[in-house]
């Protein structure tokens, strides 16, 4: 089970992971599907664009962050939260107290320093302690502590498909996420997010693992500051791959979806690793990784393959 | 500056000049909470401080300017945004420009208001993939304190010190790696200050001093700022309620002319 955590963990970092070692050659893209209202992109926003297309794929995939000197409030609060409560589900179903096969019982935790409250309704289908599918976790949260921030709302998260055995090596299991209207509070500030995805882990070996994030929609709306600020993502898909390199791993991570932002006048744009990585209409921008810590960022505002315009960016201005 | 302070006091009749200098240890202790009062960092190290001062009676008051650094390090232990324990640490530079003013009310005893600038630099050091970044801190400090002193053998000086007060005033620029540079103020702040030091003649107007402090300063928690990529709205920044204590032993040098 311990190996089965870190991998859930190791899932949202491993985007992190590709620009530390370069891994996975540039990252580019290409035009993404069509939407109603497609930003243009142009050498005033292609920045914007890129920052916003990326810093999206990170919030849902990263848990890297910052240290706390300042408290810093931005999504990424939420799907912590998110990752802190799917990797506590085998643990909770093991430690529940045991009632009749199929019972549905409902828990209160304390959250962080008796601070708040998480109210559970655990589902064991067959009553044995373990994962297995079908079985399923609501859980909601009452001006719960976590991380110096207070979280409300609630996410139900169930098993669809679960093989082998999460204390190996060899598994495969597949959550259904659904989160609804869970918010982050903190200095007077809220983030709350909402949407359905799948979370889906295979390991086929040591160090040899593949990790599904597929989002159906997902939309955070917030203030910040005293501003208010949304985003909106659907048809996302983070895949990260780890094969057996020495020791330890090698990651490739691809990423595709659309995008809709207050930052972009609430207009879309679609993304997708390989090949141009941003594209709207005619136009396109190109991230590729250049080193361990710069992206080259570059634009051909009309579309004819000719990259005109361009600026290299640290990777942690980006994300 | 302080020797600018002098020649202005010797050139006004001020009278009982004296110049100073001390190098000390000081032990600094921060913390930060939540808005529930949970710990969100704690940090303590040991700072390296040295001291330049002047003195001069002017006025019918005691005025005492000096000039403060303190470097060194202290060791981190807090949470990342994402809500990872993180130990890692911080260096630290502080300086402190200080003038206070005292007169006396009883005999031994004087009463007085003094006036501070803090500047502080704090560098947290990134741990692994969780980035640290510099903070810039500013804040005045206003103080009402009072002084008691005692006449020991051989001429000798022992006295004690207390203040009590405020800061007015106080911001953090703050320069976080994903986000462009921007300025959060701090919360009202108060603070207290005990001191003790014992003073002895050497000749020729020489005298040394060894001196003992401990104080402690706590600001509520900040209003938020957004904070921002270019024009785009990247999350939102505020400090923390925090409070900064330490204590430190300094030994010094002082010339009357």
């Amino acid at each position: 089970m311990q190996q089965f955590n870190k991998l859930l963990a190791l899932s949202f970092v491993s985007a992190a992971m590709l620009s530390a070692c370069g891994g996975g050659g540039s990252d580019s893209g290409s035009a993404g599907p069509g939407s109603s209202a497609r930003l243009p992109i142009t050498s005033a926003n292609y920045v914007t664009v890129s920052q916003e297309a990326l810093s999206t794929s990170y919030f849902m995939a990263d848990s890297g962050g910052l240290v706390t000197g300042a408290k810093v409030l931005d999504e990424r609060q939420l799907m912590a939260f998110v990752r802190s409560q799917s990797a506590l589900m085998p643990s909770r179903l093991h430690g529940a107290p045991k009632v009749v096969t199929g019972a549905t019982q409902t828990l209160t935790e304390s959250c962080d320093g008796g601070l708040g409250s998480i109210s559970l309704t655990l589902t064991d289908l067959n009553g044995n302690g373990d994962l297995d599918t079908g079985d399923s976790a609501a859980i909601v949260a009452s001006n719960c502590s976590f991380n110096g921030d207070t979280m409300s709302g609630s996410m139900t998260m169930s098993v669809a498909s679960i093989t082998g055995n999460l204390s190996g090596t060899v598994y495969e299991v597949n959550y259904n996420i659904a989160i609804n209207g869970l918010s982050v509070i903190s200095g007077g500030d809220k983030i709350t997010g909402s949407g359905n995805m799948r979370l889906g882990m295979v390991s086929t070996g040591l160090n040899r693992t593949v990790t599904t994030i597929s989002v159906d929609s997902f939309q955070v709306v917030g203030t910040q500051g005293g501003i208010n600020a949304n985003r909106g993502l659907s048809d996302f898909r983070f895949v990260d791959e780890h094969t057996p390199s020495g020791s330890s791993y090698s990651s490739a991570v691809s990423v595709s979806g659309t995008l809709s932002s207050s930052a972009l006048g609430e207009q879309a744009v679609s993304f997708v690793t390989a090949k141009p990585f941003v594209r709207a209409g005619n136009s396109q921008a190109r991230i590729t990784v250049q080193s361990g810590s710069a992206v080259l960022l570059e634009l051909d505002a009309n579309g004819d393959g000719s990259f005109e315009t361009s600026t290299t960016k640290p990777w942690y201005e980006l994300v | 500056m302080l020797w600018a302070l002098l020649a202005v006091g010797s050139a006004h009749g001020c009278q009982g000049l004296t110049a100073g200098a001390a190098l000390g240890s000081a032990d600094s202790t921060w913390q930060e909470q939540g808005e529930q009062g949970q710990r969100l960092v704690r940090e303590q190290g040991r700072l390296a401080r040295a001291q330049l001062s002047a003195e001069a009676h002017c006025l019918g008051w005691a005025w005492r300017a000096s000039a403060t650094q303190a470097r060194g390090s202290r060791a981190y232990d807090g949470v990342s945004t994402t809500g990872t324990s993180i130990r890692t640490g911080s260096r630290i530079v502080q300086s402190v420009l200080a003038l206070d003013a005292m007169r006396p009310f009883w005999p031994q005893t004087e009463l007085g208001l003094q006036a501070e600038l803090h500047l502080t630099r704090r560098d947290i050091a990134s741990a692994g993939l969780v980035l640290g970044y510099p903070e810039k801190f500013q804040h005045l400090q206003m103080a009402v304190g009072a002084r008691q002193r005692w006449a020991t053998e051989g001429g000798g000086e022992f006295q004690i010190e207390g203040w009590w007060g405020a800061s007015p005033w106080g911001r953090l620029k703050l320069d976080l790696p994903n986000a462009d540079a921007s300025t959060l103020p701090l919360g009202r702040g108060r603070h207290w200050r005990a001191l003790a030091a014992w003073q002895a003649p050497l000749a020729d107007g020489w005298s040394w001093r060894l001196q003992a402090q401990a104080d402690s300063i706590s600001w509520q928690r900040g209003s938020s700022r957004a904070l921002r990529r270019g024009e785009v709205v990247s999350g939102s920044a505020w400090q923390p309620a925090t409070r900064q204590s330490g204590w430190d032993v300094s030994l010094g040098w002082t010339k009357a002319f």
